[in-house]
């Protein structure tokens, strides 16, 4: 793989066979050509690399759910007591290797008591499994460079002799960090395991998890349901153990080859029946654009609720009210795992006297509404003042013989002339100029009626003057 | 209270609603009510706009039943002030369910506008669908949920099932049919929700509907000014499950009392009506054959 550095095209990586003809990553690409003029040559691709340790850390999920990336090329997994799911420390190690192996990449593993030392032993070192509390032993004879500080400090550090970690160790701390700093002394003391850090995984850990893994590849449909069923019925009683319950529920499935899939539903109010849930599952998986494809089968499923929420059983009052709203609330919550978030709408009113921004709809998945703006309320006695539907946007129309400054006589609209018989208006709704400039056209609107009875909401936009022909458009439809 | 409201006035001194049904609810009109013996609740009533350009009308008139049907239950004796407002409870949140094809075509629902109308925003829960066969699915959970009072489903077009807003032409599949509105009904009849399915540009289908309406604007009796006055609209019953079919009638609908006004009861109506006011049983054959 070759790259660019500065001026000079350099190999930035090399296969097995380059590296055992004696080609290493930094020398320059006319040098390697010099020595081997038929070199295949790939132009390195960082992002695409990015890309692929982006999966690799989606598909590691299986293993633990705290997974970090370290750069560059490496992931960090933190597998603090779930080793025995695999098998053991060492079986857990050879499925990472095998399972990177079938995706055609060489992986290098190190197990260790803290993340420093596991970078520093499979960077530096030949990896391997270490026993816990064996840290120091175990990288006493790495090089200089598994400190991975500044080039000068590594250069200090060469002139004073060191040559290995196990020479720091051995000299006083307190003279070192006045020496080559406090940076090289942390470093050394987490590398060595003495210091506790902890990884930042890149999905945070879930409120409430639970999970199962299959011995074979499972595909078979009702089968993956009711293992989905089970786990929720598990997580259930986690939450009832707590006294939650919870408003999102996540199934990630994980399939063999390492593609990972995931799913989730909402609910509005918070819940832990089975039954409930299982029947949003069942509503989001058939409405899936994409169909859950379980290729050669799914290796484990996990269940994950992100946040628990305080779930207090509520007194049905006298007329059974409390049942009427938790049913519509999950009338609603089925209705947004159907069909989607952005298809189940409130209305919402907004402090704008234009028309299209006067009422909003807002996804009901949205939460609680905020009751700052109420809607207008027209006289009493007085026939509507706004149409019953809006288009958006306004619809162009034909006005002919029309008088200046009043409503249409008639107008043409979709090929259909309509004869006006009654009119009311104008009513003068100027743009907001904060948001629309201060160009834009003034509307005249009217109440029109025609022949047969049919109510229109039309306005002029621009006025006689302002603008050098006013166009017409019908905005909506009375009832 | 205006003179000329003397509909209003009778429908007060009466002293309650004409309609004493068990579960039903009326239009607000004595005649309509007691020539079809009201409106069942916990059913579905087709509405049929006559014309394309009757859709908004169609909706309106859904919507207003909508909220009939969600005022004042039967066993709430809620009575009428000395004005003749019912005193009501709201029972019940409205679900509007609309085709994106419709929307598109006749406007999407503004809430100033149901406001204009006298049904608050607030109670009305929007559900866009694609096409038919999710309206119907989307109809079928809301009619099984018992905190809902109301469903309004609006489609355009019959069917063939997949096809978007197509009228049929021919034989096919279609999405509303006997089967389809039977389940509807016996959702709606477990759980009290009332249903609406309004059709624009759609022909009367053999139904498990408990009524069809059929619905054009009408001309509005005029406000001050020869201004546009209150929805108006021309209401055929083209089938009940008791009687009063192939009638006619032109209403108007009151805001301020939510309930219906037969247009030909108001004394000192404008004569720029070109329509005279028909007698209420007047049959509406001729009429059906008219449309197309």
């Amino acid at each position: 793989m070759v790259g660019r550095r500065g001026a000079a095209r350099v190999i930035e990586a090399c296969d097995a066979r380059a590296l055992e003809l004696g080609l290493r990553p930094g020398t320059a690409l006319a040098d390697a050509r010099a020595r081997f003029p038929d070199l295949a040559i790939e132009e390195a691709d960082p992002a695409g690399d990015e890309r692929l340790v982006a999966r690799l850390a989606e598909a590691c999920e299986r293993f633990t759910p705290m997974v970090a990336i370290d750069p560059p090329h490496g992931l960090m997994l933190d597998v603090t007591g779930c080793t025995h799911l695999f098998g053991g420390e060492a079986a857990l190690a050879a499925e990472i290797v095998a399972r990177c192996g079938r995706s055609g990449l060489t992986a290098k593993v190190a197990l260790a008591d803290g993340p420093a030392t596991a970078r520093a032993l499979v960077r530096f070192g030949d990896g391997g499994i270490v026993a816990p509390g064996g840290s120091e032993a175990a990288v006493g004879r790495l090089p200089l460079m598994a400190l991975e500080v500044g080039e000068e400090t590594q250069r200090a550090l060469r002139r004073a002799g060191f040559r290995s970690l196990a020479d720091l160790d051995a000299h006083p701390s307190v003279l070192f960090s006045a020496r080559f700093g406090e940076a090289t002394t942390r470093r050394l003391a987490e590398i060595l395991g003495r210091v506790d850090r902890r990884i930042t995984p890149l999905r945070p850990l879930p409120d409430c998890m639970v999970e199962r893994h299959f011995p074979e590849p499972l595909v078979h449909s009702p089968s993956l349901r009711e293992t989905l069923a089970h786990l929720v019925d598990e997580a259930g009683e986690m939450l009832e153990r707590r006294g939650q319950g919870g408003r999102l529920f996540e199934a990630t499935f994980f399939r063999s080859d390492g593609v990972v899939r995931r799913i989730a539903v909402g609910t509005g109010r918070p819940v832990r029946e089975t039954a409930v849930v299982m029947r949003l599952f069942d509503e989001r998986l058939a409405a899936l654009a994409d169909p859950l494809d379980p290729g050669w089968g799914f290796d484990a499923l996990r269940l994950s609720v992100p946040a628990g929420e305080a779930l207090t059983a509520r007194q049905p009052t006298l007329d059974g009210r409390v049942n009427e709203d938790r049913a519509l609330s999950d009338l609603l919550d089925r209705l947004v795992a159907r069909f989607g978030r952005d298809r189940v709408l409130r209305f919402v009113a907004r402090d704008s006297h234009w028309p299209e921004r006067a009422a909003d709809v807002v996804s009901i998945a949205e939460g609680a509404p905020r009751e700052d703006v109420a809607w207008a309320a027209p006289l009493p006695g007085d026939p509507p003042a706004r149409p019953l539907t809006l288009f958006d946007p306004p619809q162009p129309i034909e006005t002919l013989s029309e008088v200046p400054d009043g409503p249409p006589m008639r107008f043409r609209w979709r090929r259909v002339l309509h004869e006006i018989v009654r009119a009311e208006g104008p009513e003068r709704i100027a743009p907001e100029w904060w948001r629309d400039g201060a160009d834009a056209p003034t509307r005249d609107y009217y109440r029109i009626e025609d022949a047969a009875g049919h109510r229109f909401w039309v306005f002029r936009s621009g006025l006689f003057g302002e603008a050098e022909a006013p166009r017409w458009f019908v905005h909506g439809l009375f009832a | 209270m205006a003179l000329h409201d003397m509909g209003s006035v009778r429908r007060g001194w009466h002293g309650g609603e004409t309609l004493r049904a068990a579960d039903g609810f009326g239009l607000g009109v004595e005649a309509i009510d007691e020539r079809c013996g009201g409106l069942a609740r916990a059913a579905v009533h087709e509405i049929l706009a006559a014309g394309h350009d009757d859709a908004a009308s169609a909706a309106g008139f859904a919507l207003a039943l909508a909220e009939r049907a969600t005022l004042a239950g039967p066993d709430e004796g809620f009575g009428r002030d000395l004005f003749g407002r019912p005193r009501t409870a709201e029972r019940g949140a409205i679900c509007w369910i609309v085709q994106d094809y419709l929307a598109r075509e006749a406007g999407a629902l503004h809430p100033p506008g149901l406001v204009g109308l006298g049904i608050d925003p607030a109670r009305v829960t929007l559900v866009r669908v694609r096409d038919m066969a999710d309206g119907l699915r989307a109809a079928d959970e809301a009619a099984r949920c018992r905190g809902l009072g109301a469903v309004v489903l609006a489609m355009r077009g019959d069917g063939p099932a997949g096809r978007i807003g197509a009228s049929r032409i021919g034989g096919g599949p279609r999405d509303w049919d006997l089967t389809a509105s039977r389940r509807l009904a016996l959702a709606a009849s477990a759980s009290g929700v009332t249903l609406f399915v309004v059709r624009v540009a759609a022909g009367a289908v053999a139904s498990a509907a408990s009524s069809r309406w059929q619905v054009r604007s009408a001309p509005s009796r005029p406000a001050p000014a020869n201004a546009p006055g209150n929805p108006a609209f021309r209401v055929a019953l083209l089938r009940h499950a008791s009687r009063g079919m192939g009638s006619e009638w032109s209403v108007e609908w009151n805001r301020a009392y939510r309930a219906f006004d037969l247009v030909s009861d108001i004394r000192g109506a404008a004569s720029s009506r070109p329509v005279a006011a028909l007698p209420a049983d007047r049959s509406a054959a001729a009429d059906l054959r008219r449309t197309a």
